[in-house]
């Protein structure tokens, strides 16, 4: 017999198999009629003498087929004709599943594109950030391992050219939180604008998605006027026209010819808008002294990260001997690009890993209750010889198929969810792959639903099937005493995971909503209500000179004050929260070693700068008008002498600066600053103390920070633009960009947005976290105040009897309430304690994540866990209560 | 109810196999002669269940050990009558020499037991 008859064949051949054994059966009742039985008589003697008919051609017939499999579908069907049965109980338990299933795959879809998918480079293994240690000065770069920034020009150099074991390294360079002009095209907008080395794109792997990358000349003056555009910018730009290859457009005022258009998935440096090309006095710019590259190399095949930073150390060496050298750090790309949110991301998944086990507690109970009412059909399978291990296999089978059924539905959520990411484009997580749902993400989903199926399919598949199955027939009633004692321990461990798992959760979302409210609450130094800023970027190509750019500003400022809501405009170089630059100061006459070379912050700024952040004066003066052409003078007086060989400086000209009060209080302590003078290579002298500002973020404490007239610091072109308004800031963006149009048509203001929204940026990722981890916790509760709540009403209504007896033998309606609560109470407690523990352990892993409150912090643990025994009780109250209004007449009635 | 594993189990397995091929080898037969042969072969020594026969043919079918056809009956009804093939005579040969060693090796050990 062939395998294709055997398969199609099949229906005819069970017919056969079926007549032939009851050809069988009648031939030998009728021999036994033959021989003197009744025709009755006979046939049960000739059944008896056969054995189990059914189990005898399901025998035969399983020796066609493929038995596991086939049983399976046979489950399968089974399963799904018993949930349509009872379609209230499939709907909750899918929408549990989908929704705790979804919410993991959801997630994970972040955490697998982020940190698991290798990123979308060619062999990406390879790819390394360069880094650089920074003698001892602790300079600060976003992103940059402790202790170490970006790289000097003649180092990179060095390094480019020298190396052996990098395949190719390219440089690139961005001023964080800066946007350029770009116009020619529409209005003049502010894009995201990145020099880079003509190698770049190719020692990262990829290729445009139109027209062409840089090519090797392009990096030099005369040729260096192309532009690679992103996909985004692309499709702004020339939403019409599929191709922009050759298109003009132009950056600061210089035209730029693009040559190609990125793929849309590609996004690095992060939001990275336009590419142009870096040239060699750009990479060396600043000489040894300015650590202002960035760098990426690839490493040559089987090549380790050590042996390229003893290289890069070697050369570096020879260069500048071994004294003096920076040493080079070496991080892979992927790590260096996903660091930041990689505890932040684990984090999320645990969370919502736990959500889910809680649902599977509650659904292993309800399952449980389910087939504890469906005993007597199993008793009646049984009885007609199904086995014990076919019984459990059909109720694994049915969580399983459930939780098939909920994957199915979460991750077609998540699908959603991923599809939302791309299209809103916003995600506060640095990511250079696209967010999708793959084939890892859909594995897990799968993975993840029949774990899920066979953990809370197990409780009742493997206790239920050893019920005593003839008393089951017997009775046909409430299940024995012993049997429901047994699996009552079940459920008590039930409640106490639910309640442990939940108070984890809870616990969590209650240290972030700490951090949340303490951050909001931290006091940043300025008014942030009213305030409007943006960033201006004044291009060399018009403003060449300070003189050019001190007219621009002084035109501006006056423009823009000539809105009546405008109460105070001022420009500067930096802002709160958002921008720093610093530089080295000493104090003369302070021999404290530590004190010697100080870094501080500083910041150039007109006037009307701390009118307009409402930051405090404390002692001395702010600056005036005047203080600006002073500085000027003194600028101009002290360039002469400095470049007249230098020698002693002059006592009459000082650079008048207003510093913050830890500046006050660290370099003079106990004295009066105003007035004392500081030298940062020129003579400073202290006019005025104003109160402290959060530069670096809401939860770095403001250091000592030193403010000069905007005069000095006419070297940049990149600038701030805050107004303060008597209203409504956002409607004063209409008259600001009138003004800055009628001084220069192609300047835009760049990510213009009220103070108060700059701080929810800094807030962004603690928001995220604390909505998502809150809403986590909420949903835990919710889930663990239902299991409680269904397992404590299970068991009053196992105990229904054993309450009558109780009453009728006298105990008080109280007494049955405390028996009841009790009975929840200690298992809550129980859960409570396990959970407190895990947290202890586990807050300590997010620790990173919080600020202002401690990992452990006593507040929170002991509010949380009431909020969850107060819930919990509540669950417990309305089953308790129930219990004590049983009628004893009626409960032993039904006896 | 007692499990159906824990039947007692009088042949060993194979057993029954060998004795239908064995049966057959003389002659053709249905399902239901072959109980009665073993039955009176046996001088009723061994208990044979009668419905374990069917699943032991169908696997005797499919490793073609045995063809089925249907015919009719000495009592008039159709029945399916099962053939030996030139295979089963082989494996049939094959096996009854193991048995027989298999039988001889068991003599010999229990024989010093019994004297």
């Amino acid at each position: 017999m062939t395998w294709l008859r055997r398969v199609f064949g099949r229906k005819r051949l069970y017919g056969e198999l079926s007549e032939e054994i009851h050809a069988h059966l009648d031939e030998k009742a009728k021999e036994l009629v033959a021989n003197g039985m009744t025709r009755e008589e006979a046939e049960h003697a000739a059944r008896r003498e056969f054995g189990n008919v059914m189990l005898t051609e399901e025998a035969t017939r399983d020796i066609w087929r493929w038995p596991r499999f086939e049983n399976f579908l046979i489950d399968i069907r089974y399963a799904l004709r018993t949930l349509r049965k009872s379609p209230g109980f499939t709907a909750v338990a899918i929408l549990t599943l989908a929704l705790g299933i979804g919410a993991n795959t959801a997630i994970f879809s972040v955490v697998n594109a982020v940190l698991f998918e290798p990123l979308p480079f060619h062999n990406a293994g390879r790819l390394v950030q360069l880094w650089e240690t920074e003698g001892g000065s602790g300079s600060y770069y976003s992103g940059a391992p402790r202790g170490t920034g970006p790289l000097t020009g003649p180092a990179y150099m060095d390094w480019h050219t020298e190396s052996r074991v990098l395949a190719s390294s390219s440089a690139y360079f961005l001023i964080p939180n800066v946007e350029e002009n770009l116009s020619g095209i529409g209005e003049a907008q502010a894009v995201r604008a990145v020099n880079v080395e003509s190698n770049f794109f190719s020692t990262l792997g990829v290729s445009p998605f139109l027209g062409r990358a840089f090519t090797k000349g392009e990096g030099q003056a005369g040729h260096d006027q192309v532009a690679v555009l992103s996909y985004g910018l692309w499709r702004d730009l020339f939403p019409e026209r599929p191709g922009a290859v050759a298109q003009k457009v132009e950056l600061n005022g210089r035209p730029y010819s693009v040559i190609g258009v990125m793929p849309r998935w590609f996004n690095f440096p992060a939001s990275s808008q336009l590419w142009i090309p870096l040239s060699a006095s750009e990479i060396n710019l600043g000489g040894r002294g300015n650590n202002h590259l960035l760098a990426i190399a690839r490493m040559k095949r089987g090549v380790i990260l050590t042996q390229v930073e003893a290289e890069l150390d070697g050369i570096e060496a020879r260069h500048v001997g071994s004294e003096d050298a920076d040493k080079a750090v070496v991080i892979p790309l992927q790590y260096q690009l996903t660091q930041t949110s990689r505890t932040e991301l684990l984090v999320l998944l645990g969370a919502v890993a736990l959500v889910l086990l809680i649902a599977c507690a509650n659904l292993a109970n309800l399952f449980l209750a389910r087939a504890v009412g469906r005993q007597q059909e199993f008793a009646i399978r049984a009885a007609l010889g199904a086995e014990r291990s076919r019984l459990s296999r059909q109720l694994l089978t049915e969580s399983v198929t459930l939780a098939l059924a909920g994957a199915l539905l979460g991750t077609f959520g998540a699908w959603e969810f991923t599809e939302w990411t791309q299209n809103a484009g916003w995600l506060p997580i640095p990511h250079v792959r696209p967010i999708t749902v793959d084939w890892r993400v859909l594995l897990f989903a799968i993975s993840v639903s029949a774990l899920v199926g066979i953990l809370f399919g197990l409780a009742p598949a493997l206790q239920v099937p050893q019920t005593r199955l003839s008393e089951r027939l017997k009775s046909g009633r409430q299940a024995v005493q012993g049997v429901s004692t047994g699996r009552g321990s079940f459920r008590d461990y039930l409640i106490i995971s639910e309640v442990a798992l939940a108070l984890s959760l809870l616990i969590g979302a209650g240290l972030l909503l700490r951090t949340f409210s303490n951050m909001r609450s931290t006091n940043i130094g300025v008014t942030t209500s009213g305030v409007l800023t943006a960033g201006l970027s004044l291009p060399d190509s018009h403003y060449q000179n300070h003189a050019a750019r001190a007219t621009f500003i002084e035109q501006l400022l006056s423009r823009v004050r000539r809105d009546p809501g405008v109460t105070a405009a001022a420009l500067s170089w930096n802002i709160p929260l958002e921008r720093n630059s610093n530089g080295n100061i000493t104090i003369p006459g302070n021999n404290n070693p530590e004190l010697k070379q100080q870094i501080v912050e500083w910041n150039f700024v007109t006037e009307d700068y701390f009118r307009a952040y409402s930051i405090p004066l404390i002692e001395g003066r702010s600056f005036n008008a005047s203080d600006a052409d002073d500085a000027e003078t003194a600028d101009d007086e002290i360039s002469k002498w400095a470049s007249h060989g230098g020698g002693k400086p002059f006592a009459s000209v000082w650079y008048p600066a207003v510093i913050n009060r830890v500046a006050a209080r660290t370099f003079w302590p106990g004295q009066d600053a105003v007035g004392k003078t500081f030298s940062d290579g020129s003579p400073c002298r202290v006019i005025g103390i104003v109160g402290d500002v959060r530069k670096l973020g809401i939860t770095q404490r403001a250091t000592p920070e030193v403010y000069f007239p905007y005069t000095l610091g006419l070297n940049s072109g990149d600038w701030q633009l805050t107004v303060k308004a008597a209203i409504k800031p956002l409607g004063l963006l209409p008259s600001i960009r009138s003004a800055l149009a009628s001084l220069n048509g192609t300047l835009a203001l760049s990510h213009p947005r009220t103070m108060r929204q700059v701080v929810a940026d800094h807030m962004q990722e603690t928001t995220l976290q604390t909505v998502v981890l809150g809403l986590f916790a909420t949903l835990a509760l919710l889930l663990a105040a239902i299991g409680i709540y269904g397992v404590m009403a299970y068991l009053v209504n196992q105990r229904r009897h054993e309450i009558g007896i109780r009453m009728a033998l006298g105990a008080q309606q109280r007494d049955i309430l405390l028996l009841i609560l009790g009975r929840g109470a200690k298992l809550m407690v129980l859960g409570v304690a396990i959970g407190i523990a895990a947290s202890l352990a586990l807050t300590r892993l997010a620790s990173s994540l919080l600020f202002d409150v401690s990992s452990t912090d006593p507040m929170t643990f002991a509010s949380v866990a009431g909020i969850l025994l107060a819930v919990g009780f509540a669950a417990c109250y309305i089953p308790a209560r129930r219990a004590m209004r049983v009628d004893p007449v009626t409960a032993l009635r039904n006896e | 109810m007692p499990k159906r594993k824990e039947e007692p189990r009088d042949l060993f397995p194979g057993a029954l196999e060998m004795m239908v091929l064995e049966i057959l080898r003389r002659r053709p037969l249905h399902g239901y002669a072959l109980a009665q042969h073993i039955r009176e072969r046996s001088d009723e020594l061994l208990r044979v269940e009668e419905g374990s026969l069917y699943p032991a043919l169908q696997r005797l079918l499919k490793a073609e050990l045995v063809t089925a056809e249907w015919g009719v009956s000495a009592s008039g009804r159709r029945v399916r009558i099962y053939r030996l093939t030139a295979k089963g005579a082989k494996h049939l040969e094959r096996e009854v020499s193991k048995f027989e060693q298999m039988l001889e090796g068991i003599t010999r050990v229990l024989a010093p037991a019994k004297s």
